[in-house]
């Protein structure tokens, strides 16, 4: 049996005003299961995405390295990673929040300047059309691994929303409530009590009066 | 707000990423390069992205965790890719732990998921 | 007959109502408004700042006529709360909303108001990420 609230005098003013709690936390408790569910349905969702997303940067990433390690077997390494010195920096990212909940999850966008072959900045001469295509893989690949990372955050933000906000139902379910209602409950009993005894009392008091009323009477 | 991504990785994976426009880029020969270069990262308020192979960062699982855990803003994300290796089998994912610990239930995060 | 102790217990609760809604923004702003902004954003009651998604705003527009567009409040307010039929009911209220809401889920609204329940919810909130948003309320 849960435990009673300490101090709590036993009048019907402090039951009416436990009533009251015991109603009003239960409404409570109601709305933040509503919110725990929402999180998990919105969790759900991004555990769908995050799934499709990091299969699609895996395979990108296969394709990426199987065509940079041909441009270097046949450019050798050395040329392949003096090229790779001469791009230019092109990728910046766009970083917002969207508020679920009040659990804030990134929006993460990339901005990119897609270059042609000629701006990617390498000398044209000494390369070979295996390093374009790798190229265009690895950048292919970062909008996802950039959208990973969005997804595995907000994977992760909405697990910790969760597991508070269970936390917060918990202790209602099974401690604030069956507290409020046990209070409740040793109230009733503690005023039955009361009215018994002065009941009982009343009743000592009117036949005492009564007695002395018979022995008073004027003889 | 615009920011930066960076880059940890071997020597392909960082030609890879240089070609494809990242400056920021480290290639780390061993799990020390990398431990320190990835905490110089974590004070850079710039970088809000740092992209590392898996396989490296597995070799720094502890130091992750507990920046992951300490850290008091979203950013920087650290976000794991496979290597020219391919996708490293791992038993639990951090994240598939936390979500367990949330929901109860075991989920996988792989495509293909990562038993076979 | 309200008594002073029921006051303060329901202050209570709208207090712990007030903290479950900190996500939502101060003043909502208008579908044209939105799409005249290079990064469309809101502030929430929290502080943060919320970004509305380009795409999912120029959905919204291609599904509503352009007279209706500076009618149209984001985010579109999906109100949950326990209700005397169950748990997991929504209530969407707007004339605006409710013709989104129809043409999205194909589900008839009922005057300016419309009740769906959690598939449609979700659907919901796929189709617009950012453009929706929970609101807990007491419904009943």
């Amino acid at each position: 049996m849960a435990e009673l609230i300490e101090g709590v005098n036993p009048t019907r003013m402090e039951l009416l005003k436990l009533k009251e709690r015991v109603k009003l936390a239960r409404k409570g408790h109601k709305l933040l299961k509503e919110k725990r569910d929402a999180l998990v349905m919105e969790l759900f969702d991004v555990i769908e995405e995050a799934r499709g997303i990091r299969g699609n940067v895996e395979r990108l990433l296969r394709e990426a390295f199987e065509h940079l390690i041909i441009a270097e077997s046949v450019m050798g390494v050395l040329t392949t990673q003096e090229a790779a010195m001469s791009v230019e920096e092109s990728v910046g990212v766009d970083f917002a929040n969207k508020n679920i909940m009040g659990v804030l999850v990134p929006l993460i966008e990339a901005q990119r300047e897609k270059k042609t072959v000629i701006e990617r900045g390498y000398e044209l001469r000494e390369t070979s059309a295996k390093l374009d295509e790798a190229t265009d893989k690895f950048e292919d690949s970062i909008e996802p691994i950039l959208k990973l990372a969005e997804i595995e955050t907000s994977v992760k933000l909405l697990a910790e929303e969760i597991e508070k906000t269970k936390r917060r139902v918990n202790a209602l379910e099974y401690i604030v409530i069956p507290r409020l209602e046990n209070t409740t409950k040793y109230i009733e009993m503690r005023l039955d009590e009361m009215e018994r005894e002065n009941f009982f009392r009343l009743k000592r008091i009117k036949s005492i009066l009564a007695a002395r009323e018979v022995t008073e009477a004027p003889a | 707000m615009s920011a930066k991504v960076a880059v940890i990785g071997d020597q392909d994976t960082i030609v890879g990423f240089r070609l494809a426009g990242i400056k920021e880029t480290y290639e780390v020969g061993s799990a020390e390069e990398a431990a320190k270069n990835l905490k110089s990262l974590f004070q850079r308020k710039d970088i809000n992205i740092i992209v590392i192979t898996e396989r490296i960062a597995e070799q720094l699982r502890k130091m992750i965790d507990d920046f992951e855990a300490k850290k008091e803003e979203v950013v920087p994300i650290i976000v794991e890719i496979p290597d020219k290796k391919g996708p490293m089998r791992r038993e639990v994912t951090p994240l598939q732990k936390l979500v367990k610990r949330a929901i109860g239930i075991e989920i996988i995060l792989g495509e293909r998921g990562r038993e076979e | 007959m309200r008594t002073p102790f029921e006051d303060i217990e329901s202050k209570l609760l709208a207090k712990q109502i007030q903290a479950l809604n900190k996500h939502l923004p101060r003043e909502r702003k208008t579908l044209a408004e939105l799409l005249k902004e290079e990064k469309p954003s809101i502030v929430c009651r929290d502080g943060s700042t919320h970004r509305f998604i380009k795409e999912e705003l120029r959905k919204l527009s291609s599904l509503l006529p352009t007279y209706c567009h500076n009618k149209l409040r984001l985010p579109i307010y999906i109100e949950l709360g326990p209700t005397e039929f169950g748990t997991g009911i929504a209530r969407i209220r707007g004339e605006e909303e409710c013709k989104l809401v129809n043409k999205i889920l194909g589900v008839k609204p009922n005057g300016d108001k419309v009740f769906i329940y959690r598939p449609d919810i979700r659907k919901l909130r796929k189709e617009l990420p950012t453009t929706t948003q929970y609101v807990f309320t007491l419904l009943t």
